[in-house]
């Protein structure tokens, strides 16, 4: 399949009073053509952050997207984007879901003005012929009455209604790739496995590529490709949907699996990591989760583990994948798992 | 152990709205709880959940209906009765970093409800103080910092060991862990449970979150705009749900599985939960119930019994 994007040794650094908080640290990674890729991880783990630096939205005051960190898309070289050029590729080649609709929204703005804005900005549609296309966005995502809600304002709206615009609104021109950082956590379960849904049904029709970024092992497992597990700033397992949940090696995807509730461990302790993440202001040396890992070695605090392909969709970085290293089982019980990779 | 704690009888919470109208919040909702035991409510914003817990604990008084804590209506409850009922039941919040003052140590946090109830010299309390910490997992040295140095897991162990300060025996957690990361939920629900494990008391879980409320609970009730659709131990609830809104709410939890094809076996819910203000007669869940007729349009269902203690507000069979 063809490469849409390509990021490498992506750096985001944000200087706060207390020094540099190094939020994500050289991650590379890359999305096909109408792929769904998952960005999976604990609050803090750089999961929101790289989602955002893939349209460059920081200003010099927030963060900072540390020379050195190559963002390929589609062609273009998004970290040598001028302000102009990088206007017109926002909005236009990427769209973006973000996880609360009502802060996304303008509440001052009717939705067709909202909807439309995109369109006459990267269309140069005139307001009216953009209304017109709204009604069919609003249509698309499968909002009733479209007539007449192009009219309303955004607090008149459920918030499932109001995530529908804000999907209208990302797609409206088109874009190769959607990026939805946690575009269901503010909804209840019935509504967000409606908008889920409708997202995977307009990934089917126009090819988008998306990039998901959640906490929800549950939605991953039914709604991406690939999925890519961070942890402090790093991509610690990375492979596709039954690599993850199948054939998981790295002992924080472990943990993260383990403390989700299933029907059988009803009644029964959870299990539970120790400790909290490192703290992003300092350097860390060796393995971000040794400190919390209950197969931690010696050299996992000395130094950082590479990058190991186990096969060409599946990688970890760990260092029981060393071959000197003691075999550890995984402890999660796989009940009719077929070996297959 | 199958001594009843708490009743609800018939509750019904409305408010005033603007124009004359009435939210029904709560409406006409009846379960128990038994000494000892987690009782689970599921559902989505704005059903009620919240409210019917604010309402037991007597925040609100209720437009109808009554609430019975060991046999005794409490809205009756003499000035004493009332004191003592306020160290009885205690109450645990969502959010870790709105329910504990600033500008209070952890220590004074935790005392403050000490002071109130029981007669404990500022040694003792101090002892008391740091037994607390140790049940909730934390290191004596909290006890003299401020809220804003903790992590929101941290918080919520501290809003724990501040209503298990007063010994209580009833404990509403309303939306104990919506606020908090997978791995932390994990460490509370373990906590929580480890304590009553230790102390015996009840409580009144209410959780949109359904997995873990199937974890943590031994009845579970489901509400749908204000009213009690289905209540039933929870294992039996879980595995088989009878009223077509259990059903929907349980099928529309994603699943980690990457072969459970949730997609396409799930059942569909279409539309959203209408506004609570001046509701139909009815069924409330008839407009987006797939299996409505005339009679659920008409008249509202009440619950009946299934045996197993399994009851279920629908007419379906």
């Amino acid at each position: 399949m063809d490469r849409l994007l390509e990021v490498e040794n992506l750096h985001v650094s944000f200087h706060s009073y207390a020094g540099e908080v190094k939020a994500v640290r050289g991650i590379s990674f890359g999305v096909d053509k109408g792929e769904t890729l998952a960005l999976v991880g604990e609050s803090g783990c750089g999961k929101s952050v790289t989602a955002k630096a893939l349209m460059r939205i920081f200003d010099r005051t927030s963060g900072e997207i540390m020379p050195g960190s190559s963002i390929r898309f589609d062609g273009t070289d998004v970290m040598a984007l001028d302000k102009k050029a990088l206007h017109a590729f926002r909005g236009s080649q990427i769209g973006m879901i973000f996880q609360d609709p009502m802060t996304s929204l303008d509440p001052t703005m009717t939705i067709g003005k909202q909807v439309g804005e995109a369109l006459v900005i990267h269309k140069g549609l005139s307001m009216r012929e953009a209304e017109k296309q709204v009604v069919e966005l609003l249509r698309m995502v499968e909002i009733p009455n479209p007539e007449e809600r192009v009219k309303a304002y955004p607090h008149q709206l459920s918030g499932g209604m109001r995530q529908r615009v804000v999907i209208a609104t990302a797609l409206a021109c088109n874009p190769k790739l959607l990026i939805a950082d946690e575009p269901t956590t503010a909804l209840d379960v019935t509504i967000q496995a409606q908008v889920l849904d409708l997202l995977r049904d307009l990934k089917v029709r126009f090819g988008t590529a998306i990039i998901l970024v959640t906490h929800d092992l549950g939605i991953v497992a039914d709604f991406s490709d690939r999925i890519q597990v961070m942890y402090a700033g790093q991509i610690v397992e990375e492979g596709t949907k039954r690599d993850i949940f199948k054939r998981c090696r790295h002992p924080y995807t472990w943990a993260l699996l383990r403390s989700i509730p299933q029907e059988h461990t009803t009644g029964t302790t959870l299990y539970s990591l120790k400790g909290t993440p490192p703290d992003l202001l300092m350097d860390i040396q060796g393995c971000p989760f040794a400190s919390r890992c209950e197969y931690c070695m010696p050299i996992c605090r000395q130094k950082m583990p590479e990058r190991k392909a186990l096969t060409d969709t599946h990688a970890l970085s760990c260092w029981l994948t060393h071959p000197q290293a003691p075999k550890v089982e995984c402890p999660i019980p796989r009940e009719g798992d077929e070996e297959d990779g | 152990m199958a001594e009843t704690l708490l009743q609800v009888e018939n509750l019904k919470q409305y408010f005033p709205v603007s124009h004359g109208n009435l939210l029904k919040a709560v409406d006409g909702v009846s379960f128990s709880i038994q000494r000892g035991e987690t009782f689970g409510l599921v559902g989505e914003s704005g059903c009620g959940k919240s409210t019917t817990g604010r309402a037991v604990l007597g925040i609100y008084k209720p437009t109808e209906g009554r609430v019975l804590y060991d046999g005794k209506d409490i809205s009756t409850y003499t000035k004493q009765e009332r004191l003592q009922f306020k160290k009885n039941a205690q109450m645990i919040f969502q959010d870790p970093y709105a329910c504990l003052d600033p500008r209070m140590t952890i220590s004074s946090i935790i005392k403050e409800g000490m002071e109130v109830h029981f007669r404990y010299t500022r040694q003792e309390a101090d002892i008391k103080v740091k037994e607390l910490l140790a049940a909730v997992g934390l290191t004596e040295d909290y006890a003299s910092r401020f809220p804003h140095e903790l992590s929101g897991g941290q918080r919520q162990r501290i809003g724990i060991a501040r209503a298990l300060a007063v010994k209580p025996e009833f404990i509403v957690c309303d939306e104990p862990i919506a606020a908090l990361d997978v791995s932390i939920q994990a460490q509370v629900v373990n906590l929580l449970m480890r304590v009553q494990q230790e102390r015996g008391h009840a409580y009144l879980f209410i959780s949109h979150d359904l997995m873990m409320v199937r974890h943590i609970s031994n009845h579970v009730g489901v509400m749908y705009l204000g009213s009690l659709v289905e209540t039933a131990p929870a294992e039996e609830i879980y595995k088989h749900p009878c009223h077509p809104y259990t059903k929907a709410l349980f099928s529309a939890i994603p699943k980690p599985d990457p072969d459970a094809d949730w997609a396409n076996t799930r059942m569909k819910l279409e539309g959203e939960v209408p506004s609570p203000i001046n509701t139909p007669p009815g069924c409330k869940f008839c407009a987006r119930c797939p299996y409505a007729t005339q009679r659920c349009r008409e008249e509202a269902p009440q619950l009946r019994d299934l045996g197993n203690q399994h009851k279920v507000a629908c007419f379906l069979d």
